[in-house]
């Protein structure tokens, strides 16, 4: 992992180099350092802590290829105070980031084996790096399938590279929405739908999962079924980081701080703490 | 709809998950009443309203389970696909349709006779109980899957 070569508690500036939208709720912001130094450099699976100064700060997902040396790039949903400012943000204008922090997706391991990507709505950002890193290297890995679920067909993020990727033939990728209007010829059902049609070895085969916790759980359950064990399922877990250095503890889930010992985890670390009621 | 060889038939049936471990003297008798069929992409399957005489073991292609919502058009709620089971209304009474199925793609099933089995199934208790386990989970795991459906999973929780 890189070393930091920076105070974690203070932010870097970086100016908005490019703002797409993606869905009538979601964004990416492409970042470069306004001192015109060169971004950081992250794992797959960590985040930034992102500073809307007079606003707030609020942990974000890093969605770009980790080997973009130029810019760091994060897609964002609005779903409160920060967010919704971030969605005004224009070409030229500056945030702080803080970062990056957090336990990425072990890559490594899932070398010389089949991978399963499962997403569930903006968690298939904090996946698309591993995609990244994946199609990189491409013969490293084996049969390598995307699962994703959203809430529409006009929900869903990263249209043209899901179409890209799907025509590059060495990776399956089955897209499934909640409800759909007459016109749209793909998938309805949620995500675990996917999982039975999957030819899965259970025993080279890793899941990575990210998405709602209700998803992952049902996900899990059907992963399962399949034969994966909690040794090969990994998920990226939520909670409301704030220090992202496991100082503060308000992302505390159970006995692990989600921003300094996740946000990804083996199943098998956190089994029984993932969808705990008290929890 | 096009219908292919009887052989074909019981050989996809022999081999089809829901099926899976089931008494080969129960696979042969069900092999009786098996077909295979075809639709092409856009092809109506059943409405809402027809007699439920049949059902479907979806081997390749994908079809949708539609509502028909004045002023909306057709609606999907849900599709199958590969594996999956079509059509369930055929095993409970009144034997109607309550959907629409379309095939969205190409798609190859076999088709059974779902009346054919009533009958056997009433003969054979161990038969009936046999399949209602089955369609049972079939109707559970779909319930579970729209209640989630309904839950607007991907909103405002992550």
């Amino acid at each position: 992992m890189p070393e930091h070569s920076y105070t974690v508690m203070e932010p870097v500036l970086y100016s908005i180099e490019r703002r797409k939208r993606e869905t009538r709720d979601t964004f990416t912001l492409e970042l470069v350092r306004e001192d015109g130094g060169a971004p950081m450099r992250f794992w797959p699976g960590q985040f930034n802590m992102l500073y809307m100064f007079g606003v707030g700060e609020v942990p974000i997902s890093i969605s770009g290829d980790p080997l973009d040396e130029a810019k760091i790039v994060h897609t964002i949903r609005s779903y409160g105070s920060v967010t919704h400012k971030m969605a005004e943000l224009r070409r030229g204008d500056v945030i702080g980031v803080r970062g990056p922090f957090g336990r990425p997706w072990p890559l490594d391991e899932l070398e010389g084996g089949d991978v399963v990507l499962a997403a569930g709505g903006i968690g298939l950002a904090p996946l698309r790096p591993v995609i990244y890193s994946i199609l990189g290297r491409r013969q490293r890995f084996g049969d390598i399938a995307l699962i994703y679920g959203e809430r529409t067909p006009s929900d869903i993020l990263f249209r043209t590279l899901l179409e890209q990727w799907r025509g590059r033939f060495d990776m399956k990728i089955e897209v499934t929405v909640d409800s759909a209007r007459e016109g749209w010829r793909g998938s309805v059902g949620v995500v675990t739908t996917l999982i039975p049609g999957l030819r899965l070895d259970a025993e080279r085969t890793r899941a990575l999962i990210c998405g709602p916790q209700i998803m992952m759980t049902h996900t899990i359950r059907a992963l399962k079924d399949k034969g994966l064990t909690e040794e090969r399922i990994h998920v990226s877990t939520e909670r409301n980081m704030k220090c992202g250095e496991g100082i503060c503890g308000h992302c505390q889930l159970g006995t692990v701080l989600v921003c300094r010992d996740g946000p990804v985890f083996r199943l098998s670390e956190i089994g029984t703490l993932l969808g705990k009621r008290e929890l | 709809m096009k219908e292919h060889a009887a052989e074909e038939a019981e050989k996809m049936l022999a081999e089809h998950v829901f099926f899976r471990d089931l008494d080969p003297a129960i696979i042969k008798m069900l092999s009786s009443s098996a077909r295979s069929v075809s639709f092409d992409a856009g092809e109506p399957i059943y409405r809402e309203g027809n007699e439920a005489d049949r059902f479907f073991l979806i081997e390749t292609g994908r079809v949708a389970i539609q509502v028909f919502v004045t002023g909306r058009g057709s609606v999907t709620v849900y599709t199958v696909g590969p594996g999956d089971i079509l059509g369930w209304s055929w095993f409970y009474s009144p034997y109607r349709r309550r959907f629409d199925a379309t095939a969205l793609e190409k798609t190859r099933a076999v088709m059974l006779e779902g009346a054919f089995l009533r009958e056997r199934a009433e003969e054979d208790p161990r038969l009936g109980y046999e399949l209602l386990k089955r369609f049972s989970l079939v109707a559970v795991n779909r319930l579970q899957d729209m209640t989630l459906q309904l839950l607007d999973l991907y909103g405002r929780h992550l």
